[in-house]
């Protein structure tokens, strides 16, 4: 398939990944030799907006996957990572390219990790992967049950291992969970569910 | 931004102990190491131009950690730093939830040394 085809088409899998205070490590742990998997990665980590650039730079430093904080129209594809830009929602548009916009916080924070999981539509029923890491709140919850109900699969960090716990937690007790792993275990679920 | 600013560790803690500890344990790595017994003196310590990391106790007397944050998120300071709570809860308080996207972490004490350097090198990386 050439490029063009993959972009107009959309990524085959996405991951997409929300996670909050005391999720950085995880997502260094996550992406320290990361293979290039077949599937496209988003992830929104609630942080100031001079940490962004920095987060993108760390976590290129565990990839041969291509990482970059996303832009307006930027069309997701296999083997790209994109990091949602602080102060601005993302969503993916027709299921295949990403939708920045300035809005009202949700669950206090912008952008936030459901807006970006609601987003997607039946047509990746199989194909999405939901995952919620450490943070405080109950951002991703609502993400979570909607990627279950789309037919995607659910994962949540153990909030026995999550350095804050209430955002993982609230995901578990909406019933949408599928599985409730390690860091180890989470990035071999997103390795297998993706293919390398 | 240059590398001596990179190495600024702020310690906000009424503990004098851990004030102490934890600046010989960043002064012999090389970072400058400012300190401060509240909220109140950190701001001071922001207003005479800190960059840097901020590790943040919650309980203090005067102005305590969360009304310290949002005090530098209102001042304009919060794009300077990269603020990791210190503390003793095993939980932030959720009426606190609307803070969080300016709080990188949450370190409980009691906590090792060699943890918490890893911790603050994470962080580094993100300045």
């Amino acid at each position: 398939m050439t490029n063009m085809e993959q972009i107009m088409k959309g990524p085959d899998k996405i991951i997409v990944i929300g996670s909050s205070t005391g999720g950085t490590h995880v997502l260094f742990n996550l992406f320290t030799d990361f293979p290039r998997i077949n599937a496209a990665i988003l992830i929104v980590q609630h942080m100031p907006q001079q940490m962004n650039n920095r987060l993108a730079a760390r976590i290129q430093c565990g990839t041969k996957m291509e990482v970059s904080v996303a832009t307006e129209g930027s069309p997701v594809i296999i083997g790209k990572i994109f990091i949602a830009p602080s102060g601005r929602h993302m969503k993916v548009f027709h299921d295949k390219e990403i939708k920045l916009f300035c809005g009202e916080k949700v669950n206090y924070v912008c952008p936030s990790i459901d807006i970006l999981m609601m987003s997607f539509s039946k047509k990746y029923q199989g194909k999405i992967m939901g995952i919620v890491l450490s943070g405080m709140g109950k951002d991703g919850t609502e993400g979570i049950r909607h990627i279950k109900e789309i037919g995607g699969q659910t994962i949540v960090q153990n909030p026995l291992y999550s350095t804050v716990r209430s955002m993982p937690e609230s995901a578990i007790l909406s019933g949408y969970v599928d599985k409730i792993l390690s860091f180890a275990e989470i990035k071999e679920s997103m390795v297998e569910f993706a293919g390398s | 931004m240059a590398d001596n600013k990179k190495k600024s560790l702020m310690i906000v803690d009424d503990d004098t102990d851990i004030l102490f500890t934890i600046e010989s344990i960043f002064q012999r790595r090389g970072f400058e190491v400012f300190k401060a017994q509240s909220g109140d003196e950190c701001l001071e310590h922001l207003e005479n131009g800190f960059l840097g990391i901020i590790l943040m106790d919650v309980m203090m007397p005067r102005m305590n950690g969360w009304e310290a944050i949002k005090q530098i998120v209102e001042r304009g300071y919060s794009d300077k730093v990269i603020i990791s709570m210190l503390t003793a809860k095993d939980a932030p308080d959720p009426d606190l939830d609307y803070l969080k996207e300016y709080v990188i972490d949450y370190i409980t004490k009691p906590f090792e040394p060699q943890e918490l350097v890893a911790l603050v090198d994470d962080y580094l990386s993100l300045l």
